[in-house]
């Protein structure tokens, strides 16, 4: 292979193992759509929300998507604007990832109105203070973002690919504030009331889209027969412990300024100490799953330079950031309004107690359907389209710059 | 990619766009035209504020344009209002349904709005 | 063809092309020049409310029942659904459990509503007279309003429900928020919203409905003499909804 010249191909993709992962993956798409149409037709009274938690597990799968596709384009700008060039054989896979991954977040978010059929609306009447039309606009420019770099990348027009790249991660950054912001301007709720949520929204979606892309690299090239540096997947081991430094530490800032002041003492607790199921999917997903298991894997010396260990870390580190998401959403909508504080309130609408919110069967297919859908496209896509690197290796002339060989 | 796949891909494209087209179509039996519905005048021999051709045409603008005024503005005595209508048209059946059945539209106004 | 016959007809050609597509508007247009301007809502009022806990109590809901019937608020048998624009709440303080008051809670058509600033097709608007309304035919069910809403105003519709129990307000469809709009319709018509005139009625007259900006007013002496509070004044929304006693 000539110096830095990198062949892509597409995949042959006829063997029965392709196919049937077609045939499934295909098949769990047609699930959430089915369930999708179910809760168009029949009402939102199949899921399981209600007045008083009226955002469920599609506003969860939703951001955690979008915060998925971060991490995804961001590996994907490694080699052009970072200079990480040992990366530049999986640029074209990670934005078309990170497109596939935005398109879903997007249907989930439409599917979920209640009348989707007014899709066209938002277009026509915007909100400018709106944080849900801001990011519309963000994130329909997010697509096309990916979808003019891949055209660059593909056409291999080096200067263009700079500096859609440079766009790229600034456009990342704020589609990334703005979803947090969804949440953190909020002022009625006190757990969703945090100048903290933007900027933690942004690293966890870092570290989530890290985790995932290492999976979804090893598989793709495991089942092709490529040949991948496992050097490669050990460099991105080590920038997603990086990553969960970062997450750890907005989640302790944020959890001990809220414990430190008596009038939130009830809140954290029943965040943190009640042993219910909220409390449980803190500390076991998102604390448990999403940092400290993943974090000792990644830098404990024998287990972070095995391939296997570090593919076991990604899969706790997707699932913690999944259990972080709902940590988002959820509770801040169980927790019941302060409308009369120093008071215990009642009434037929339970208020002042708190609230319950289950997942249904309706909303499980929604979600797994909508996430099956990126990689069911993603498959397809590889066997079309010149996206995959013959063979992913580190060139022994481009110096190791990452310093992060030993680890 | 070869030539082949994208004209497979082009023809499906065209397929699901066009297959509620199909679908209806196959269900009114093939380019059979459904017939004219019998519109009869209401009783009473009443004249309609704008000509009947006008009205054909534009009710559907005029109706969402006094909507948004009465919505957002409040307006009580806007000169076009479904009101105005019901005094002569009363039954919905005979003076709505059966016109937007014919060209197949499905308001979703007395989805909410009640007019007998 | 000579030079001069083609531009003739270009011209011409294009003369028919816009009168065509632009005749239907411009008929609409003079169609509506002849509409009244008068009768809309105006600046001069500001609708609030005020509503004396001492007089209220828990046995009566006189104010959700007629609200109820006036609206069509759908009521499915499942408190997880039903649809509330004004609900009874009884309050104990923490300190003092004997002590407890009962209070209708409806939306507080607040002078800064959060719902309306994060309504992504701005759905929710705010009309001259300050009574915070959702125009149901642009709202596309996103629910954002219900996260943002600090006193559960809001109601999402989560069945069809079948009948009118009041055919001269609509009903809704599912899909679409709800709340209460200090029934509007009646405003428009020159009479109070009928939770007030229940309550004045059949009820304990513990609530007090007016004109906020006319200095005579029933509601602005009442204000003055007894200073009641809004909810949550806090959070600097300004509700209009004011609550004597708590």
């Amino acid at each position: 292979m000539a110096k830095g010249k990198i062949t892509y191909s597409t995949i042959r993709g006829d063997s029965p193992g392709y196919y049937a992962l077609v045939c499934v993956l295909g098949a769990l798409s047609l699930a959430g759509f089915g369930s999708a149409f179910m809760m168009f037709s029949q009402g939102h009274y199949i899921t399981g929300m209600t007045n008083a938690v009226p955002w469920g597990l599609p506003i969860v799968i939703a951001i955690y998507l979008i915060g998925l596709s971060a991490g995804s384009l961001v590996l994907s700008a490694l080699s052009s604007v970072f200079g990480k060039t040992e990366f530049k054989a999986f640029s074209r896979m990670a934005s078309l990832l990170a497109a596939l991954l935005m398109i879903s977040a997007l249907i989930s978010i439409v599917l979920d109105w209640g009348k989707p059929e007014r899709i066209l609306v938002p277009f026509f009447s915007i909100n400018p203070r709106s944080m849900f039309s801001l990011n519309g606009m963000l994130y329909s420019a997010y697509i096309t973002i990916c979808f003019v770099y891949l055209w660059a990348m593909f056409n291999e027009k080096e200067k263009l690919v700079k500096i859609i790249g440079f766009t790229a991660v600034f456009w990342a950054v704020l589609v990334h504030s703005g979803t947090g912001a969804i949440f953190g301007f909020v002022g009625a709720r006190e757990l969703f009331h945090s100048p903290l949520l933007p900027p933690s929204f942004i690293a966890a979606a870092l570290s989530s889209g890290t985790a995932l892309m290492i999976m979804v690299l090893y598989f793709t090239f495991r089942f092709t027969g490529r040949k991948l540096d496992e050097e490669l997947l050990r460099r991105l081991g080590f920038y997603l412990a990086m990553f969960i430094i970062v997450v750890a530490y907005f989640v302790f800032i944020e959890n001990i300024t809220r414990s430190y002041w008596p009038s939130n003492y009830a809140m954290q607790k029943f965040l943190l100490l009640s042993g219910n199921k909220y409390s449980l999917i803190f500390w076991l997903g998102m604390v448990g799953c999403g940092l400290v298991f993943p974090f000792v894997i990644l830098i404990n010396p024998a287990t972070g330079k095995s391939v296997r260990w570090i593919l076991v870390a990604s899969a706790l580190v997707v699932t913690g950031v999944l259990a972080e998401r709902y940590t988002i959403v959820i509770p801040g909508q169980v927790l019941p309004l302060e409308i009369f504080p120093g008071m215990n309130v009642t009434s037929d609408f339970q208020d002042g107690q708190i609230n319950d919110y289950s997942i249904s069967l309706a909303e499980t297919l929604y979600g797994l359907g909508l996430t099956s859908l990126v990689f069911f496209l993603y498959v397809l896509a590889l066997k079309f389209f010149e996206l995959m690197p013959e063979e992913a290796v580190i060139a022994s002339d481009i110096p190791d710059t990452s310093g992060t060989g030993k680890n | 990619m070869g030539g082949k796949g994208a004209i497979a891909i082009v023809v499906a494209l065209i397929g699901l766009i066009a297959a509620p087209l199909l679908y209806t179509a196959a269900g009114n039996g093939l380019f059979n035209k459904p017939p004219k519905p019998e519109l009869t005048l209401p009783a009473g021999g009443g004249k309609c504020i704008e000509p009947t051709e006008f009205m054909r045409k534009n009710h559907m603008t005029l109706l969402v344009h006094v909507r948004d005024d009465i919505v957002r503005n409040g307006a009580h005595k806007p000169k076009y209002h479904i009101e105005h209508c019901k005094t002569c048209h009363t039954k919905r059946a005979e003076f709505c349904d059966k016109c937007h059945n014919y060209v197949g539209v499905k308001p979703e106004c007395f989805d909410c709005h009640y007019l007998p | 063809m000579s030079e001069l016959d083609r531009r003739i007809f270009l011209k011409l050609g294009a003369a028919a092309v816009i009168g065509t597509t632009l005749a239907p508007g411009i008929t609409l247009f003079q169609a509506f020049a002849q509409d009244e301007t008068e009768g809309r809502t105006s600046s001069k009022d500001r609708w609030g409310m005020v509503i004396d806990t001492n007089k209220c109590t828990a046995d009566c809901t006189e104010c959700t029942a007629a609200c109820r019937t006036e609206n069509n608020v759908p009521l499915f048998g499942d408190p997880r659904y039903d649809g509330h624009w004004i609900r009874k709440v009884t309050v104990t303080p923490k300190t003092d459990g004997a002590h407890s008051r009962s209070l209708p809670l409806l939306c507080n058509h607040c002078e800064h509503p959060p719902c309306q600033h994060v309504c992504p097709v701005a759905a929710t608007f705010t009309r001259e007279d300050g009574i915070v309304m959702i125009d149901k035919h642009r709202c596309i069910g996103c629910r954002y309003c219900m996260i943002a809403c600090p006193y559960k105003a809001r109601t999402f519709v989560f069945k069809n429900t079948e009948k009118w129990s009041n055919p001269d307000v609509p009903k809704r469809g599912k899909g679409v928020v709800e709340k209460c709009t200090f029934c509007a319709h009646r405003i428009d018509k020159g009479q109070i919203p009928s939770c007030v005139e229940a309550c004045n009625k059949s009820g304990e007259k513990a609530m007090v409905f007016g004109n906020l900006n006319d200095p005579n007013s029933e509601i602005v002496q009442y204000i003055r003499e007894h200073a009641p509070k809004g909810l949550r004044e806090d959070l600097g929304l300004e509700p209009k909804v004011f609550y004597k006693g708590i």
